[in-house]
């Protein structure tokens, strides 16, 4: 019947693929054999991953760091099947409308991916990321152990160490000796350095990266007051302050804006600014003491 | 036929950022499993019996499965509007609705197969065989993709490799076959001359079948999968141009010398008006599908992957199938069946601005996305800090919003001429 070895025929054709394309790569235990030092999520971690599955993320965000040149510069090692060996399913993603999140594990601090998920636009001006503040706070915690172990162990420990720097922080705060422990931070080479850009111009383009990068936590004016401030902990700096701005140098706010503050929200912006878009921010932020 | 609408008017909703985690996976469901898979089967439950000259097998089977068809698709955007995903692209459904959907194929494939097995016609026309395939492959592809292993039973890689498997094949064995079927169908009668050459429709049919099941992995190309599958899926893409050229090659021929009909319609025919209309959607959709089938082996390739995928490119290039190519096909069945089926024209203004309108917004979307595609890949190549290419979108996006309003509008039109017409019969 010739209907029938049409069928048949397509029938062949489309098994003979699956046989290949399919079948074939699952014997290969180098696909399904987790990596060295790959293991499973924790209970809370997975919690967060069925949330992550549950609101889409992964419609935005991809997990896997392609053999490419442009990937690894933005995000890190390139990604082995190894692994994903624990995944089911496998949130690899085929989109990038936010970055990737392969290692984003201990890239941020706890509180700095509460706010953003409370809203990234708190933090981010810019984004078109939703607003995921109608989650429980349960929910919200295990998202962010999620988030945070993205990139195995190597994330968990730097997410690990954000926090250990967080309590020395907070504890420096409370004995009154935070501004020593911040000065000790700052390698000497920098302190000296002098801002190499002055005047108008520097300071309009300075004004425009604030507003683009840094008003969400810091505030529109640089009081330290930004819709993100109330959820970050220790709180942004307040520019506008003359005590703080009298006791810091240019080097200084140089060297935090390129490398950041471990433990804190204030994370380093070398990979976003270049060294004269930091100097511009700096001279900025000269003009915001109030008198 | 009727039931084919009523999961119109959501074709287009997913465009919100508001909670659009949630939302995407809803607006993809319908518009593949609801508008698209139910116009393209209510075609071929129209086109079969006609060409196998016999009335369908069963009557009372084919109305149990647009009945259980609308059921699965209430449950499932109720399902994935409560949160209730897998988590694979396209396969997001909840397990009991993947063995509800096989069930309802089921019946569809063995109420159409039957009728073909009891034909009275010797021959078999091609849109046949591409009706008969399409209900061979797309069980077998479901069945992979969503049951086989028991919602979730994989891991890792190979996951990711089924996932890619099933969800290219939706579109390479279901709504290509159905889609070119339909198309061939819909031709002839509408240009009113034979097909150009049904060796050539042959040739594109079983290639078709040979290269498209091998081209998922492209999904995954420089990411953790093996190198040999990734060039595998490369190559099959770049060989899918045969079948694509066959069948543009085929309708050209057989257009060719009554390109009028476009603009005007022949005089003193029944259902003129109507039928114009049908051939300005067939005649674009094929263009459409060509455009897409070229991007498709294109973008496959490496030189060009790193530019494009990830992007709002390949959002572009999806559209372009689903929405250009297959919806097209889809409304020139709607704009030939209806009028023979309720006896009354569709508002031949009204066809005409849902024409216009509809096409105008597809290519503003395509463009625009294309154009935002292309910026991320260039300004990632270069390193750009991410946000700030988040920013530099924004135009673009408000170019697919105002075009996506534009087509939201046509189809509006198009549901109103479709129901006043409706409305008329049964006065
Ligand atoms: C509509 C698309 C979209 C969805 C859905 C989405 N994001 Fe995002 N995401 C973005 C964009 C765009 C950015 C970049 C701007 C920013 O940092 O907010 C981003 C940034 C991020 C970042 C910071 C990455 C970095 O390298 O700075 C994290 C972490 C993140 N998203 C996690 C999530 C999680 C978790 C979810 C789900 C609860 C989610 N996103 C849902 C679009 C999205
Ligand atoms: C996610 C929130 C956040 C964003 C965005 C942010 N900051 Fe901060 N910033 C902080 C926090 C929190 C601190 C306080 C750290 C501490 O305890 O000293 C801080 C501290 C600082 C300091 C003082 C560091 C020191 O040495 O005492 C400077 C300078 C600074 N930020 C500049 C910027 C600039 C410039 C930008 C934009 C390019 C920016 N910040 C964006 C949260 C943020």
């Amino acid at each position: 019947m010739r209907a029938l070895s049409i069928a048949a025929g397509v029938a062949a054709l489309v098994l003979a693929a699956i046989a290949v394309t399919v079948l074939l790569p699952m014997g290969d235990p180098s696909l399904y054999q987790p990596s060295p030092g790959v293991k499973p999520l924790n209970e809370l971690e997975e919690m967060g991953r069925q949330v992550y599955i549950r609101e889409g993320c992964w419609y935005c965000h991809t997990q896997q760091v392609r053999n490419l040149s442009m990937d690894v510069q933005y995000y890190g090692r390139v990604s082995s099947p190894g692994e994903y060996a624990y995944d089911s399913p496998v949130l690899l993603g085929t989109e990038r409308t936010g970055p990737d999140l392969a290692r984003i594990g201990g890239v941020y601090t706890d509180d700095w991916h509460l706010a953003h998920f409370i809203n990234p636009r708190y933090v981010v001006p810019a984004s078109i990321m939703p607003s995921f503040s109608y989650l429980s706070d349960d929910e919200l915690e295990a998202l962010i152990a999620y988030v945070q172990s993205l990139g195995g162990e190597e994330a968990r420990r730097k997410a690990e160490m954000q926090r250990r720097m967080k309590q020395a922080m907070l504890e420096a705060q409370r004995l009154g000796i935070e501004e020593e422990m911040m000065q000790a931070r700052v390698p000497a080479s920098y302190r000296g350095l002098e801002n190499p850009l002055a005047g108008r111009e520097a300071v309009l383009v300075g004004k425009r990266l604030f507003a683009f990068y840094c008003r969400g936590c810091h505030g529109s004016a640089g009081a330290g007051d930004g819709p993100a401030a109330r959820y970050l902990n220790p709180r942004p700096a307040n520019f506008t302050s003359a005590e703080f701005m009298g006791s810091v140098e240019d080097g200084r706010l140089y060297y935090s804006i390129l490398n950041g503050v471990p433990g804190t929200a204030m994370h380093p912006f070398k990979a976003r600014l270049t060294e004269q878009e930091v100097w511009s921010l700096v001279a900025y932020l000269r003009t915001l003491q109030e008198e | 036929m009727l039931a084919v609408k009523f999961v119109y008017p959501d074709f287009l909703s997913g465009y919100a950022w508001l909670q659009f985690g949630r939302l995407r996976p809803v607006h993809v469901t319908l518009a593949a499993f609801g508008w698209l898979s139910m116009v393209q089967v209510a075609m071929a439950y129209y086109a079969v019996p006609r060409l196998a000259k016999r009335e369908l097998y069963s009557e009372r089977l084919a109305r149990l499965s647009v009945l259980l068809w609308n059921l699965f698709i209430l449950l499932a955007a109720a399902t994935l509007l409560a949160g209730m995903t897998q988590g694979r692209e396209y396969a997001e459904l909840v397990y009991p609705l993947d063995l509800l959907f096989l069930l309802l194929l089921g019946v569809v494939a063995y109420n159409l197969v039957r009728t073909v097995l009891a034909r009275r016609e010797e021959k078999l026309y091609v849109s046949l065989w591409y009706f008969l395939a399409a209900l061979v492959w797309m069980p077998v592809v479901y069945f992979v993709g969503n049951a086989m292993w028991a919602g979730g039973a994989l891991y890792g890689v190979n996951d990711a490799i089924v996932n890619w498997f099933y969800g290219h094949n939706i579109l390479g064995l279901w709504f290509t076959p159905l889609g070119v079927g339909a198309a061939y169908y819909l031709l002839p009668k509408l240009v009113r001359k034979p097909l150009y050459s049904h060796r050539l429709s042959l040739l594109g049919f079983w290639t078709l079948g040979l290269f498209y099941p091998w081209v998922g992995t492209h999904h995954l190309i420089f990411g953790p999968v093996p190198v040999w599958a990734q060039t595998v899926a490369i190559a099959a893409s770049v060989a899918m141009l045969l079948p694509v050229l066959a069948v543009t090659v085929n309708f050209w021929k057989t257009i060719e010398g009554r390109w009028h009909l476009l603009s005007q319609a022949e005089q003193g025919r029944r259902f003129a008006q109507s039928d114009c209309t049908a051939l300005k959607f067939l005649v674009l959709g094929g263009v459409w599908y060509l455009l897409t089938c070229l991007q498709g082996p294109f973008q496959a390739l490496r030189a060009v992957q790193p530019y494009v995928h990830f992007t709002n490119w390949v959002v572009a290039h999806a559209h372009l199938a689903l929405l250009g190519a297959f919806s097209f096909w889809g409304f020139a069945c709607i704009y030939y069946v209806m009028p023979r089926l309720t006896g009354k024209e569709l508002s031949p203004r009204l066809a005409r601005a849902h024409f216009y309108l509809l096409t105008l917004g597809l290519s503003g979307f395509v463009a625009s996305l294309t154009i935002a595609g292309l910026i991320q890949g260039s300004s990632w190549q270069a390193g750009v800090a991410f946000v700030k290419v988040v920013a530099a979108l924004k135009p673009y996006l408000i170019v697919r919003l105002a075009s996506a309003a534009l087509m939201v509008a046509s189809v509006y039109l198009f549901l109103y001429a479709f129901f006043s017409s409706l409305r008329g019969v049964q006065r």
